[in-house]
């Protein structure tokens, strides 16, 4: 069992939801993102998704688009961020890690090598939005053979027994995307959501995890009964382009946390 | 062969939110294709309103000048809208009406399957929206116009590089957003399952009539077909038909500066598994070619398995040698050829020497190239 297997356990024992944060990996650049996870694990965030930056994400509206290509000019790729990784872990953070990428800056230099890489240095798993269950079988067996969760994606659209499907196939939960569409802050949830949400709960065992359009306190509020935690990505990047220095930055991404926190419990 | 693929290429690599629509729109297709109304309705409009058949045209100049093969054009330039693009368009846009659609999308780099993509909504009257890399808005003002004309949005893409891969990714990301009531019409054999089969059946219309045509002019199956490949929907179009004629050569010719079967690597772009042009780290690589058409860092998943078989050869002819086609066809033949087509008809010098009088090429003009002059002009001051 890695570090998110054993997370989401203790979480749906102790009946608390899941605080997961997605920060793209070396935006503004490496180190940042390094004292940006270790600011979150001690703000009340239980996983943490690294992006690895594409230069063609299909699924990311324009904030990570834009966090991916300053990353990527600015030189980050998945060694870097390996490397970051193993240094949280040799300073004994121990929160559990999961890369986001897509499939092709994974695949390129080999599936196996890569994930024993990121293995090696201390990744639990992988969400891969351009990968579904249907010709990824092997990613899926290379990922066990590894130790690492491979976790899958449903969407709005997707029928009660595909749902079904995809909760036999991913590992530790389940991302529930919540509205069809990319990422990237929006308002509010509205009835059609959670109508999808009670379909999602009658269909789906593991744990389950909201992303996509999730901006703030007030809308966890409104969803949190449905689901076992959320995953806010677009408006932690928002508040790292907008922040003037870094000690605002962290000062800023802890309190968001903890009120995300707070909303949550 | 696993469904959806061709040898290990192909496939669906994409989000979750798209698997459903791609499931309706299979079965749509699966029942159009058996469907009598369906298949006289589109060769009503291909006949009616595209002008097919399209020539089979024996260039007597060019044959002259190279004093070997007898070289063929087929005429892909004289559809209606002015290159190939309106045999796919008009089928998908049909599709898009059978699904009950409020709204057509596509992306363009040269601008030609815009502008067909745009006519065949007008026609069929539904609404259209054009994603187009910034850049190329710039080099195809003409085809801009075109489609503002036909009443079709065209929406300038700022992201990445600016050009055709850009545009796609971002009709991906609409179609993802406004899935129940858009149908995203793809200009060429790529993108996930069952695309690059749908458009390679709407395209085959221009192998099946060569391979007629050429049976009744010379009484036997020609030795070379060329065609140009940037997503290669031209030239799946003219190949396949012959595909079970052994004896009949394909080549395939890539913009030097966007040569993904030459030059690049197995890897997933754009939904599909196929050659990609990539980096190191697979962070997909900017091309770049005098013809907006051909500079794609993917190419349609067929033509990798034509490669990886060895069906089919693929060669790189660089902007010079394609001014060089694009003047000989327009000096010689009185054909303005499109920059894309004259990437074909470059290779022609080339390969003639190696051939002899008997042997007979096949050429796919697949445009014509008017929508060019403007960039001719400019680089042959």
């Amino acid at each position: 069992m890695n570090r998110l297997e054993a997370k989401t356990a203790e979480l749906v024992k102790s009946r608390k939801k899941a605080l997961v944060f997605f920060v793209t990996g070396g935006y503004p650049d490496i180190s940042a993102t390094k004292t940006i996870i270790k600011t979150l694990a001690s703000s009340g965030a239980d996983i943490i998704e690294v992006g690895v930056p594409f230069s063609d994400p299909i699924a990311d509206g324009p904030t990570i688009q834009l966090s991916s290509d300053k990353a990527l000019k600015n030189g980050a790729d998945l060694s870097k961020i390996l490397r970051m990784v193993s240094e949280l872990r040799k300073e004994r953070i121990d929160i559990p890690i999961v890369l986001m990428s897509y499939l092709n800056p994974l695949a390129a230099p080999g599936l196996k090598p890569t994930l024993a890489r990121c293995r090696a240095a201390g990744v639990d798993g992988f969400i891969v939005p351009d990968s579904i269950p249907e010709g990824t079988g092997e990613f899926r067996k290379i990922c066990a053979e590894n130790g690492l969760s491979l976790i899958r994606l449903v969407s709005p659209n997707t029928p009660e027994k595909r749902l079904k499907l995809i909760d036999s196939l991913s590992s530790a939960f389940v991302y529930v995307v919540s509205l069809t569409g990319v990422t990237g802050k929006r308002r509010q949830f509205g009835p059609a959501t959670i109508k999808f949400l009670l379909k999602v709960r009658a269909n789906i065992r593991k744990p389950k995890f909201l992303g996509f359009g999730i901006s703030g306190p007030e809308q966890v509020l409104s969803v949190k009964k449905y689901v076992d935690g959320v995953i806010v990505g677009s408006a932690l990047i928002d508040i790292i382009s907008a922040a003037k220095n870094r000690n605002a930055m962290l000062e800023k991404i802890s309190s968001f946390s903890k009120q995300l926190r707070k909303a949550l419990d | 062969m696993t469904k959806g693929y061709f040898g290990s290429f192909g496939g669906r690599f994409i989000p979750e939110t798209l698997v459903e629509p791609l499931n309706e729109l299979e079965n749509e297709l699966n029942k159009a294709l058996k469907s009598a109304d369906f298949k006289d309705k589109l060769s009503y409009y291909l006949k009616n309103y595209a002008g097919r058949p399209t020539n089979l045209y024996f260039a007597e100049n060019l044959t002259k000048i190279f004093k070997g093969p007898r070289i063929y054009l087929k005429r892909e330039d004289l559809c209606h809208t002015g290159s190939h693009k309106i045999n796919n368009t008009l089928g998908q846009v049909l599709l898009a009406k059978m699904l009950g659609k409020k709204r057509v999308i596509a992306e363009t780099g040269a601008g030609q399957h815009g502008v067909a993509t745009a006519t065949a909504a007008a026609l069929f009257g539904i609404k259209c929206e054009v994603y187009m890399g910034e850049e190329d808005v710039k080099r195809q003002e003409l085809n801009v116009f075109r489609m503002k004309l036909l009443g079709a949005k065209v929406i300038p893409v700022k992201s990445g590089s600016k050009t055709l891969k850009d545009a796609i990714n971002e009709a991906l990301r609409d179609w993802v957003t406004n899935v129940s009531d858009t149908f995203y019409c793809i200009g060429s054999v790529m993108g996930p399952y069952p695309y690059p089969f749908m458009v390679r059946y709407f395209q085959s219309v221009i192998g099946q009539e060569a391979r007629r045509q050429i049976l009744r002019l010379e009484g036997r199956l020609p030795d070379y077909l060329l065609a140009c490949v940037g997503g290669g929907s031209n030239s799946i179009g003219l190949f396949h038909p012959f595909y079970k004629d052994k004896s009949v050569k394909f080549i395939g010719l890539e913009a030097a500066g966007a040569a993904t079967l030459s030059k690049g690597k197995i890897g997933y772009l754009h939904g599909m598994k196929t050659y990609v042009l990539q980096d190191k780290n697979g962070q997909i690589s900017s091309t770049h070619s005098i013809s907006a058409g051909l500079d794609y860092p993917g190419v349609g998943p067929e033509h990798s398995f034509y490669k990886e078989t060895g069906r089919a050869e693929y060669y790189p002819v660089n902007d010079a040698q394609a001014l060089y086609g694009f003047k000989l066809l327009s000096e010689h033949e009185g054909i303005i050829p499109a920059l894309e087509s004259s990437h074909a008809v470059a290779y022609l010098k080339t390969l003639s020497p190696k051939l002899s009088k008997k042997d007979i090429v096949i050429v796919c003009l697949s445009g014509r190239g008017d929508k060019d002059a403007d960039s001719v002009r400019s680089l042959i001051k």
